[in-house]
């Protein structure tokens, strides 16, 4: 086929601009590690990756959601601990006022340590999140659960969270595990045993032991539970972790380039765009000697 | 029987037709690097009646099937062309928005996820609102972008007018001159005007027996015919990107070419204002109306932390057209994102059941008529209008291979070699200087006999 310098030098022109303009993607990918950066460049591609970047996004809000539940799920272990160290100091104390060899002064003392220990175990069980809200109050989360006396005030709603794609758990526990509904109303009997203490009564106060013993056993029960809710929240973590690292894999398939493969690339497109100056250099200098 | 005069005769035609070969060879070589330009010959032939040599003018060396594919091919290039640049703005502005708009839809969503562990954080409740406005300037950020690219459309829709009504006119004078004279040069100029008019308005000029160019747009409205143009003329809307009207011929009542042209760059503006951009942005605005639809729905069906009854979300138009540019957050909200409804109605402050509600909607198939999520159908929308530039481009490639292959099939035909045209001035400067030496010695005999007698 006949063809004439004008042609040629414009086919390595074409190739030139071409092959710079390739350079420039080529470059670009070695240095991002992106392959794909707009719908343009590969849709389906692009649209894989767009979705696993949602997800990722998605993935690290249950993460932070669930690590925050079992933030609460600690305060709340916390806070029961508080409450079986009181009642079991309140246990001491009973058994010591319902001896017959306590005499009432003893009795009067021990009434008003009672008095203190309650009020800070009624501080722990209104504990709040970091958030404010109080923990053992339910659904009615912005009202301490606990009044004064240690009458409950909130529900027996327990919040369900998303943890992660469609997959939802009940987080915390109310403050009903400390009433009458769990089988011993705990504040109730510490005022009970307090009031018999004062009153110079230790059959009385004898006669609450049994109930402080299934209090106790009751709070740890309570704690159990706890547990059990942040051992859930932990595998829940645990799985949020591996699907963290399925979907980097996925991301980096979808819109990542090979760094090896960008390497190789540049540097064939640098030779050709090397060879491609030589050729048209050549063809210049025909001309000119034309 | 030839006598000397005869031959004197016979050497100076000689020497005229061979002056004329290196004319056009000058002529050639000076136009080496012109656009379109055909190699010419001088047209040698033997005088039959005088004898030896003569010159009957210059001829161009042309292909009329290779002229008409690649005024064809430039029509497909137009439109490929075209499509792509718009198609590749409008993905390049969609994908400059900060936060994409499937980004921003998940963000949202995400926003409720962390609202469901404190639903009476205050600094939550403004982070939703927060992202909720995020979400509704990436509506109208999206909207904005495909407005701006349907408006640029237009825009260079009305430029390409004035280019494709001045080529109408050089085809139109072309065919005039061309008419009177026959003229290679003219012939080459309207062979390029046809091509770049193809490239711009697609369809074909074809060269009649009497060697009029007559140009057919894509459709059958004609520009020129012989020496005469019709005019095309292009109107917009500058309250709507996405209309476009375009009419052949002056008058009382031009034809109405909108939906007829598919070809050439004009043809590209025109899909693309009137097919990518219109569609696009319909499927925007449903996306955006649905959306705020299902969840002013669930809004205004759950309960504030204050015991009021949810607000809609979104303030949005009746109907779908419009409201991705229009959509916005409930000023109320805005100003107090404690209203925002997270609660069941009748439930207390801290239950979740509005803010699992709207989360719920992130996986429901609220978008495209029930068949897609919200974030499904956003990312649907991008990567459609990726994939059509994907296949612009495919399709530019093509057409610019084929024009490749064409325009080397002009060269091997019709193209200037400087080598080729070096070696011929050569042979001409011989023939001319053996013409010369010829007449001379003819003359040096007349001058002779001259003498004798």
């Amino acid at each position: 086929m006949r063809i004439t310098e004008t042609r040629m030098l414009r086919l390595m022109s074409d190739r030139t601009m071409n092959t710079q303009s390739s350079i420039a993607k080529a470059a670009g990918q070695v240095s991002t590690g992106v392959g794909v950066e707009r719908p343009s460049d590969d849709p389906v591609a692009w649209a894989d990756g767009m979705r696993t970047k949602l997800s990722m996004d998605r993935r690290d809000t249950h993460e932070s959601t669930v690590e925050r539940a079992r933030d609460n799920l600690n305060r709340t272990d916390s806070a029961f601990q508080e409450l079986v160290d009181g009642l079991s100091r309140i246990r001491e104390l009973a058994v010591l006022g319902g001896s017959d060899s306590y005499d009432q002064s003893g009795r009067t003392a021990a009434a008003i340590e009672i008095g203190t220990i309650f009020e800070g175990m009624l501080a722990s069980a209104n504990a709040r999140s970091v958030d404010g809200e109080y923990l053992l109050a339910g659904s009615n989360s912005d009202a301490p659960p606990f009044d004064d006396t240690g009458a409950y005030l909130g529900n027996d709603v327990l919040r369900t969270i998303e943890v992660n794609d469609q997959t939802f758990k009940q987080t915390g526990v109310t403050g009903s595990v400390l009433t009458a509904a769990s089988g011993i109303d705990i504040f109730g009997t510490i005022v009970s045993v307090q009031n018999a203490l004062e009153a110079n009564d230790p059959a009385t106060t004898r006669s609450f032991l049994d109930d402080l013993a299934g209090s106790l056993d009751q709070l740890g029960y309570a704690q159990a539970e706890t547990g059990v809710a942040a051992n859930s929240l932990d595998q829940s973590l645990g799985a949020l972790d591996e699907l963290e690292v399925s979907l980097a894999e996925s991301f980096s398939t979808s819109i990542g380039a090979d760094p090896i493969e960008a390497a190789t690339w540049l540097a064939n497109l640098s030779n050709e765009l090397e060879a491609s100056r030589v050729v048209s250099e050549r063809i210049v200098s025909l001309m000119s000697l034309g | 029987m030839t006598n000397l005069f005869g031959l004197l005769g016979l050497g100076g035609r000689a020497y005229g037709a061979h002056s004329a070969g290196v004319a056009t060879i000058g002529n050639n070589v000076s136009n080496v690097a012109t656009e379109g330009y055909s190699r010419q010959r001088v047209d040698l032939n033997a005088d039959i009646v005088l004898g030896g040599v003569r010159a009957d003018g210059v001829y161009r060396t042309e292909d009329l099937l290779l002229g008409m594919q690649e005024r064809d091919n430039a029509s497909s290039l137009g439109f490929a062309s075209s499509s792509t640049s718009a198609l590749l703005g409008l993905d390049a502005s969609l994908s400059a928005i900060p936060s994409s708009l499937p980004e921003s839809i998940s963000a949202f969503f995400d926003g409720l996820n962390a609202l469901q562990g404190a639903p009476q954080d205050g600094n939550r409740q403004q982070d939703v609102v927060q992202r909720a406005r995020s979400m509704a300037e990436g509506f109208s950020g999206a909207a904005n972008a495909i407005s701006s690219a349907a408006e640029n459309a237009q825009l260079r829709a009305s430029m390409l007018t004035g280019e494709i009504n001045q080529l109408s006119a050089t085809i139109a004078a072309s065919n005039e001159t061309l008419a009177l004279y026959d003229n290679p040069t003219v012939a080459d100029q309207r062979d390029l005007a046809a091509s770049r008019l193809a490239e711009l308005v697609g369809g074909s000029g074809r060269i009649d027996p009497d060697g009029q160019m007559r140009f057919v747009a894509n459709g059958g409205a004609v520009l020129v015919d012989g020496d005469r143009t019709h005019p095309m003329n292009v109107t917009t809307n500058p309250s709507d990107p996405t209309s476009i009207s375009v009419t052949v011929g002056s008058g009382p009542s031009p034809r109405d070419v909108t939906t007829e042209l598919g070809a050439g760059q004009l043809g590209a503006e025109i899909e693309f204002i009137t097919g990518t951009a219109s569609d696009s942005m319909a499927q925007l605005d449903q996306l955006a109306f649905d959306f705020a639809t299902s969840i002013n729905a669930v809004h205004t069906s759950g309960q504030a932390a204050d015991g009021t009854t949810g607000l809609p979300m979104f303030d949005i138009p009746l109907t779908p057209a419009g409201t991705a540019a229009a959509i916005s957050v409930n000023q109320t909200l805005q100003d107090d994102p404690s209203l925002l409804a997270t609660a069941t109605l009748g439930e207390p402050a801290g239950d979740i059941g509005g803010v699992s509600s709207m989360l719920a909607l992130r996986d429901g198939l609220t978008a495209a008529g029930g068949t897609r999520t919200a974030t499904d159908e956003a990312i649907n929308l991008l990567a459609g209008v990726g994939r059509l530039a994907n296949d612009a481009q495919a399709a530019e490639s093509l057409h610019m291979a084929r024009g490749d292959m064409l325009a080397s099939r002009r060269d091997a035909l019709s193209g200037v070699s400087i080598e080729e045209e070096m070696l011929r001035l050569s042979e001409f400067q011989r023939a001319a200087e053996a013409a010369s030496t010829y007449v001379s010695t003819i003359d040096q005999m007349l001058a002779n006999l001259l003498a004798t007698l």
